[in-house]
């Protein structure tokens, strides 16, 4: 997106004032409206799709096979399509490292072993449709839906199969699944990624695309359980007019993380309880 | 604390029963008087059968039959019938007052984005360069095109003729065209834009905008209001030079030769008027978000409406708010609302 | 054999096969363990590659890194009114990456050739480039380069610690050929590196221990770690230009002031030595 000097320096002063001005009136902690839903894809354990207002949209299917635990180097797999990237591209290959390093810290692995031999493989193939903006935050809003209505099959079969070779089995009622992310007090949710714009003295979430055209800084911040978990890293939205930041601003960043983290997951919990009700009403 | 809005999607499936009542009441219907079909065509639809009609735009000839070739709303100007599409890009015609932005600059042209089927092209001789109307295109301007306007740089114009492959070409040889300043881009489909008589409005709270006809918006601090007292004075006395072109003669029109020379490189600046206050910022992001709330419930965006709707929003204090969908949907009903009270709607 | 195949040339009669004598197997140079508040010693050189515009050799301990700088060298194409940054990372093919979360997880798809047969750069060689040409992005004055690019290639040659230990001498390195190659900049980068190992509340700089592998079931060996790296331009007010924190614990605000304020005391510090050598090979 190119903008005109005009309009940069007319962005640029807008959001550098205090309060800033945001080109959609947004508050600084506000973000985009989106549109989202989960356990549509019946094939899948989890899936979700969330759309954003200016035109982005991502699915995201969470699918498990059952394997030979000793073969497999990780229990995790996750791979980001979009339209018109290649998938080595550095684009790609960042969003992907980004979301691994947090993912793979909050992940209840445990849950994945099934016996002594056989786990499940968890892969988690997000496509993004369409985006305008960084679609980091984007993606990880539509992962944690879609691991929170992930449900795995009940295992009928022993769990010990160390002396007897056996297959797994499993049982064959959706009802009596269980949930790969079940709130509890042992169990985390998934964990959230967060893209914040930095401006002058200003930081502010869910940057849409000018604003990240104007941004002197960005930085990804994680969010789990209420707090500010790594990955944190700085990460340029623009090539232009990029400035270094001060501890202040991570800071800031981090407080206005805190807070809004715990509204959207609230947010995101709503969406994925009325779903699981309309799925469990069908099944 | 609004921190996030999240609404589930709209389900369209649909009964069962109510496609079957359709199904069986789909009836070509036809214009008792001119054999044609009315309202809204698809592609392949057979729209008449009477030779009579010249076939337009959006419709083509089949075995003595005319058929649509877009969905869209057919058009009838005495003996002419053309379909103009529901959506697609903008199509441009002479005369419509545009908002582009250069994509390239080439030899002794800019290639303008004006959101069409192919890019306009605005010719280093339809500009006004600083120094007044009579000044000569010289090879040094050639070589400093880029100081005048540059890849990025968004500018309101004129379209002045059309090519043969429906490309425009533009001029800006007014004050009233040239670079924007000061203010927020929004872009809405060109299909809302009504053409009308005049496309740049002043707005209640010292706000100005342009409604080019390619759906390119641009909402901005109105700077000089002295400018707009004299501007229908200037327009007329440049619409006489450009009418007369060549043949001008000295003595006439004389009073905008200094009005264009006091301009001079200012024109093409890209500096913003320094003190543009925060409440005016404001100002303009409520109006983008009713610009938004407009265009997503599909209603045709005029002055009129624009004003409505802010007024409208003004019900809502943050006009952070305005950008959910229910909020927009609720302005877009009270501007429609406002107009059937008017009897105008 | 009497029978002598004709369609073959043959070696000398009395031709015996080569025999290699037993390899000893050598003792890789023991790094004396350092005291955890200290920053190791660095063996730096610049210039050394002749071809290219500005290069840069840096050792520290077993790990080796060389830069090369190409540029401002002019673009075909449109006009652009700012030089091109890029940054390609690449570890020598036969090193094992540092073996942090982020790779593990892609180790199996990491080494894939493309069409010409050269290897795509890994999810860890990615997100170096990435980390790198953030922080010069912010520090290189690109508009006086008009029509230009930059390209930064940056070589491991060997590596014997952890992620953002390799990434904090990187840093270094770039800075080093960016200088030798005498592009405009506002600053030159240097950065600091910390480990915080919170149960004892214990920060350990330059940490230069590599990371343990961990097991499938993602047990976590360390708990309650962070890995930081921040880039500064020191001269600059102290402004950050890149961030970056890994780890596995959460990230309170008073440890992160703590934390950044001794990143920055170690990057004055290494500042200190890299201007004294800049200062020295000058005359």
């Amino acid at each position: 997106m190119i903008l005109s000097p005009a309009e940069r320096s007319y962005l640029y002063d807008s959001l550098s004032v205090q309060p800033p001005v945001r080109p959609d009136a947004r508050s600084a902690h506000q973000f985009r409206p989106i549109e989202a839903s989960c356990s549509f894809l019946p094939n899948s354990n989890g899936s979700s799709r969330v759309r954003l207002s200016d035109g982005g949209e991502a699915i995201v299917s969470v699918k498990t096979q059952v394997v030979l635990t000793k073969n497999e180097s990780s229990l995790i797999s996750i791979d980001v399509d979009i339209n018109k990237e290649r998938d080595d591209s550095n684009f790609i290959k960042n969003l992907i490292s980004s979301l691994e390093s947090i993912l793979l810290k909050k992940f209840p692995i445990e849950k994945l072993k099934l016996t002594e031999r056989y786990s499940f493989k968890v892969y988690i193939d997000c496509f993004i449709l369409s985006h305008n903006s960084y679609p980091l935050g984007l993606l990880s809003l539509c992962i944690y839906l879609a691991l929170k209505s992930t449900r795995l099959p009940l295992l009928t079969s022993t769990v010990n199969d160390r002396e007897i070779e056996e297959q797994p089995t499993f049982n064959d009622d959706w009802e009596a699944s269980k949930k790969l992310f079940e709130p509890s007090e042992h169990q985390d949710d998934p964990p959230l990624l967060f893209v914040v714009g930095i401006i002058g003295n200003n930081v502010f979430i869910d940057p849409s695309n000018e604003e990240e055209e104007v941004s002197e800084n960005g930085l990804i911040v994680g969010f789990a359980n209420g707090e500010i978990v790594p990955p944190v890293q700085s990460t340029n939205l623009s090539n232009r007019d990029s400035k270094g930041i001060s501890p202040k601003h991570i800071l800031k960043a981090y407080s206005m993380v805190r807070n809004c983290g715990k509204e959207v997951v609230k947010a995101l919990n709503t969406v994925v309880s009325s779903d699981d009700d309309v799925f469990t009403s069908i099944y | 604390m609004d921190v996030i809005s999240i609404i589930r999607p709209k389900v369209t499936g649909y009964d069962e029963e109510d496609s079957d009542v359709e199904m069986s009441d789909v009836e070509v219907n036809l214009d008792k008087d001119s054999g044609l079909k009315t309202d809204v065509v698809t592609p392949g639809e057979l729209v008449t059968d009477d030779p009579i009609w010249m076939r337009g735009h959006g419709t083509y000839f089949l075995n003595e039959k005319t058929y649509s070739a877009v969905a869209g709303s057919i058009l009838k100007v005495n003996r002419l019938l053309s379909v103009i599409p529901l959506r697609g890009r903008y199509q441009p015609e002479t005369g419509d007052h545009i908002i582009g932005r250069i994509k390239e600059v080439g030899h002794k042209r800019w290639k303008v984005d004006i959101g069409g089927k192919q890019d306009a092209v605005l010719m280093l001789g339809s500009v006004n360069l600083p120094g007044g109307v009579l000044r000569r295109k010289s090879e040094s301007d050639e070589l400093q095109m880029r100081n005048f306007l540059k890849e990025g740089d968004l500018l309101n114009a004129e379209v002045q003729s059309l090519f043969q492959d429906g490309a425009a070409s533009l001029h800006t040889r007014s004050l009233k065209y040239g670079k924007l300043r000061n203010g927020y881009f929004v872009k809405v489909p060109s299909s809302l834009i009504v053409r009308s008589k005049n496309h740049s409005h002043q707005l209640p709270g010292n706000i100005s905008i342009i409604l080019g006809v390619n759906g390119y918006i641009w909402i901005s601090k109105n700077v000089s209001s002295n400018f707009d007292s004299t501007n229908s004075k200037t327009n007329k006395h440049e619409a006489k030079l450009v009418n007369h072109g060549k043949e001008y003669n000295p003595g006439q029109g004389t009073l905008s030769i200094p009005k264009l020379e006091e301009s001079s490189w200012e024109i093409y600046s890209d500096k913003n008027d320094p003190d543009i206050s925060e409440s005016i910022r404001s100002t303009i992001a409520r109006y983008v978000n009713c610009i938004k709330c407009l265009s997503h419930c599909e209603i045709g965006i005029t002055e009129q409406r624009i004003v409505t709707a802010y007024e409208a929003s003004m019900a809502y204090e943050n006009a952070g708010s305005l950008i959910d969908v229910e909020v927009m949907e609720n302005i877009g009903s009270d501007v429609i609302n406002g107009e059937k009270m008017r009897g105008n709607g | 054999m009497n029978v002598q195949d004709r369609r073959r040339l043959l070696g000398p009669a009395n031709a015996s096969p080569i025999v290699f004598s037993d390899v000893k197997e050598k003792k890789s140079k023991k790094i004396q363990a350092k005291p955890d508040d200290e920053i190791s010693k660095m063996f730096i050189n610049t210039g050394l590659v002749k071809n290219c515009d500005g290069s840069a050799y840096i050792e520290v301990g077993n790990t080796i890194i060389q830069v090369s700088i190409y540029g401002p060298r002019p673009i075909r194409g449109s006009f652009i009114d700012k030089a091109i940054l890029s940054t390609e990372c690449r570890f020598l093919p036969y090193l094992s990456q540092p073996n942090d979360s982020i790779s593990r997880l892609t180790s199996s798809t990491s080494l894939i050739t493309n069409y010409n047969g050269k290897l795509n750069l890994s999810n860890i060689e990615q997100k170096i480039s990435s980390y790198i040409e953030s922080c010069f992005l912010s520090c290189i004055y690109l508009e006086n380069y008009p029509k230009s690019s930059i390209d930064i290639f940056i070589k491991i040659l060997s590596v014997d610690t952890n992620l953002l230990n390799l990434v904090n001498d990187v840093v270094h390195c770039c800075s080093l050929a960016m200088v030798d190659a005498q592009i405009e900049s506002k600053d030159l980068i240097t950065s600091g590196n910390l480990r915080y190992l919170k149960s004892n509340n214990h920060i350990i700089m330059d940490p230069k221990c590599k990371d343990k592998d961990k097991d499938i079931t993602n047990e976590v060996v360390e708990e309650g770690k962070l890995d930081l790296v921040v880039s500064f331009m020191n001269s600059r007010n102290d402004e950050i230009v890149g961030f970056w924190c890994e780890g596995n614990d959460t990230l309170e605000d008073d440890v992160l002031e703590k934390l950044i304020e001794r990143c920055n005391d170690m990057s004055k510090e290494i500042r200190k030595n890299i201007n004294f050598y800049l200062i020295e090979s000058l005359e």
